[in-house]
């Protein structure tokens, strides 16, 4: 009778010590957990060493649908930084007409942004083909949004006004594609409204540049053109009432673009009789950067 | 100088008009959904009580009978959504349905003692179960939120179960949670809501083990 009571004694004993032992594992397992996992991040578990329940079953099953889901937008995003970095060089390049022959570069640009569509474009639209384009926004709208800036400042330096959707929209739709995975008639990337316009926010900044590089080079027609075309611009979208978040910070900058033209436009009004051309583009900077706070220019 | 500036921004205004229409609907939708998951997040918190857990079954059952109701406002609210604009409207319901998740999860295990597939719940909920671009469908990831949700439910009746005298109910939760770990495990989790949610998981385990610790201790349990 009392060994029985000993052994169950040590028998309890043992099964705590085995707990705790389990225990500590699991909570150290789990700290450490983080970081293994960054390691091993590609590494795929062999389907033999699961167990065969219904639970783990499913789990695998999940984890296929999670996975797909995941590289699908780590693919969209890495398109989409490579499209941000392009767009930034045609911005640039169009940047030097100031200074350049005019039609030589709108035509460089022209044929980049061309290429970055039958490239780049185009493997979004595929991997978009079949998709609630929704679910990726987030992945490609940074993209989109610096394309839809660069074509817009392509388009305001040949038309002198704001590039239609329907413009980017065709831009982005591609005919008879045959890539092995996808036949398909037509393929194309959404524009969401909401997306364009937050890319057409931006070209505040790049037309605000524009206008105080040509009054360096002793042209003073540009600056009051787009002083004009910013201001109906602004008035456009301050009736546009989608505002979010992202939207609103954009047009506080917008409206940081616009006075910094206007008093650009003011004092070549005002001194451009009287000051050197030369010395009038310091002249400007220096009134447009004291007038209005620059650090909320970002970009 | 005239631009198209106007005409354009007043094309797009209509676009937004439209789509804010959508968002006031689908919004007087949810919180139908909100209502009842409400009414059956509190009828099965009375499990909890101490005739609660002897009751258990007979309370999960009331509980999906409910669930009429909760396909109703699903019916309605997949009318809502256009076609393959699933995810622009998806913050709307993920929260309530990440709830209702967990409400299918906690009733199934309670009586049944496994867990829900996604499937499953899928057909609960009267929506479609796979991803496709143009049905209203339960995202996974909502699922798998609702999962955890129920692991962090469990963790609690197990201790209330023990107050109320009944000692098998932890161990089986306990075996249940440990499963469901090793499920979770087998997820490449990125660095999101999901992933957090998931951190907690040990936890909930841990006050388990716990309780089933404290039970075989006293050996209160009749199994061995």
């Amino acid at each position: 009778m009392i060994v029985e009571v000993v052994i169950f004694k040590i028998a309890t004993f043992l099964n705590v010590y085995i707990f705790n032992i389990n225990y500590n594992l699991l909570v150290k397992h789990n700290s450490g957990e983080s970081r293994r996992r960054q390691k091993y991040k590609s590494h795929k578990y062999k389907d033999d060493d699961i167990p065969k329940t219904p639970l783990m079953m499913s789990f695998t099953s999940y984890r296929t649908d999670l996975d797909a889901k995941h590289d699908k937008s780590e693919r969209l995003v890495k398109l989409s930084r490579d499209i941000t970095i392009e767009s930034k060089r045609v911005i640039f390049l169009l940047h030097r007409t100031t200074k350049e022959d005019k039609s030589n570069l709108i035509l460089e640009a022209d044929k980049k942004l061309h290429s970055l569509e039958q490239s780049h474009w185009k493997n979004v639209a595929l991997e978009l083909h079949g998709e609630d384009i929704y679910l990726f926004l987030r992945s490609y709208t940074q993209g989109l949004q610096e394309y839809v800036e660069a074509v817009s400042f392509l388009y305001y330096l040949k038309h002198k006004d704001l590039v239609p959707l329907s413009i980017v929209k065709d831009s982005l739709t591609f005919h008879n594609v045959d890539s092995g995975a996808v036949t398909t008639k037509t393929i194309s990337v959404e524009v969401p409204i909401i997306d364009f316009a937050l890319g057409l926010t931006d070209l505040g900044g790049e037309l605000m540049r524009l206008a105080i590089n040509s009054i360096g080079v002793g042209d003073f027609t540009t600056p009051k053109e787009i002083c004009s075309f910013l201001r109906a611009f602004y008035d456009g979208l301050m009736n546009f009432r989608a505002t979010n978040w992202q939207m609103n910070k954009k047009l506080q900058v917008l409206r940081n673009s616009l006075s910094k033209v206007e008093n650009a436009c003011y004092t070549l009004k005002i001194r451009g009789s009287e000051a050197p051309k030369e010395l009038l583009r310091d002249l400007v900077s220096s009134v447009s950067t004291t007038t209005c706070n620059t650090d909320e220019y970002d970009n | 100088m005239s631009y198209q500036i106007p005409q354009m921004f007043s094309s797009f205004q209509d676009v937004i008009d439209q789509e804010q229409i959508i968002r006031e609907s689908v919004k007087s939708s949810v919180q139908n959904l909100e209502q009842t998951s409400r009414t059956i997040l509190a009828l099965i918190q009375t499990i909890h009580q101490e005739n609660g857990v002897k009751t258990a079954k007979e309370v999960a059952q009331k509980a999906r009978e409910m669930f009429t109701t909760v396909r109703k406002y699903y019916e309605e609210l997949a009318s809502k959504i256009p076609s393959e604009q699933y995810y622009k409207y998806h913050d709307h319901w993920r929260f309530v349905t990440q709830r209702i998740c967990f409400l299918a999860a906690f009733t199934t295990f309670i009586q049944d003692g496994r867990l829900i597939s996604k499937s499953e719940v899928a057909e609960m909920l009267n929506v479609k179960s796979e991803r496709t671009k143009d049905s209203f469908h339960l995202d996974l990831e909502d699922y798998l939120m609702g999962v955890l949700q129920m692991a962090s439910e469990l963790s609690r009746f197990a201790v209330n179960s023990v107050t109320a005298g009944d000692y098998e109910t932890p161990c089986k939760i306990s075996n249940f949670m440990s499963e469901l770990d090793g499920g979770f495990r087998l997820l490449n989790l990125k660095n999101d809501s999901l992933r957090k949610k998931f951190d907690g998981l040990k936890y909930d385990i841990r006050k388990v083990e716990e309780v089933v610790y404290d039970i075989r201790i006293r050996n209160l349990s009749t199994k061995k």
